[in-house]
């Protein structure tokens, strides 16, 4: 029955063309039942890997969300978050700019802070 | 559940290993802090200079930065790569993407820089709100793919 298991969750690596949740997935199968660490330590790395960059994706997209539909503190709230995580993405800096730009705009933010 | 936990670990760990970069390996030198400190506000002020639209300004920070080695060149690239996306104008968006209906061409000429000042400003002399909101949608996620 294992052997079935694993070929499943193989398969939807495969079919899921490496999905964080499939690699995570795989990862503590082969922790648990298979006693193969080194290979689940790179599966979890990857999964993570893979998770991060669909939150940066996400992230990206709410930010410019809320700031366009106005909602700035809430904005700027989820991007001093965001900058945290992803200090060297392009594309969380850019969002992040762009709702502080907006906020300095909007009177809520002083340019002094965004201007260092 | 279980993945929820790994990945909050995880970040977690990328926090601390954000704010403390050696510091549980070796003390980090006061040379090593400072220098730390203002490759960290030079990365701030380029982004700065890029959300305001001063590129060329910016171009000169980002290579001068680099070249001390305030700031890496995968970061160099990504601030150029930004500037990139913020100049690119509607028009370079797929054709196939600029007939659909109530398309914007009005802004065709206009980069994602202008158009978000803008909106930034309140400017629908040129183009409605909702247009405008279109046409930067339609850049960024043609930018955004190319990104990826």
């Amino acid at each position: 029955m294992l052997t079935e298991v694993h070929r499943l969750l193989e398969q939807a690596v495969q079919a899921s063309d490496g999905s964080a949740d499939a690699l995570i997935e795989l990862g503590y199968f082969l922790d648990t039942h298979r006693h193969e660490p080194t290979q689940a330590r790179k599966l979890f790395e990857e999964g993570a890997a893979k998770a991060l960059s669909s939150l940066e994706d996400a992230w990206t997209g709410l930010i410019r969300h809320l700031e366009m539909e106005k909602q700035i503190s809430q904005a700027l709230e989820l991007s001093a978050k965001a900058e945290q995580l992803f200090p060297h993405s392009g594309r969380i800096m850019g969002a992040v700019t762009d709702a502080r730009q907006a906020a300095v705009s909007a009177g809520i933010l002083s340019p002094d802070a965004i201007d260092p | 559940m279980r993945c929820h936990m790994l990945i909050i670990g995880l970040i977690v760990f990328c926090l601390h290993g954000c704010r403390h970069t050696n510091s549980h390996v070796l003390p980090e030198s006061e040379q090593e802090e400072g220098i730390r400190l203002k490759g960290s506000s030079a990365s701030a002020r380029i982004w700065a200079l890029i959300a305001k639209g001063q590129f060329a300004e910016a171009q000169v920070l980002i290579a001068e930065s680099s070249a001390s080695g305030l700031i890496g060149k995968e970061m160099a690239e990504r601030m150029l790569q930004r500037i990139s996306v913020l100049s690119t104008k509607l028009s370079e968006i797929p054709a196939r993407l600029q007939r659909v209906k109530d398309f914007p061409s009005q802004l065709k000429d206009f980069t994602l820089f202008e158009i978000k000042t803008m909106l930034d400003k309140n400017d629908f002399s040129l183009a409605t709100q909702a247009q405008l909101q279109t046409a930067r949608k339609l850049i960024e996620e043609q930018t955004r793919l190319m990104e990826k």
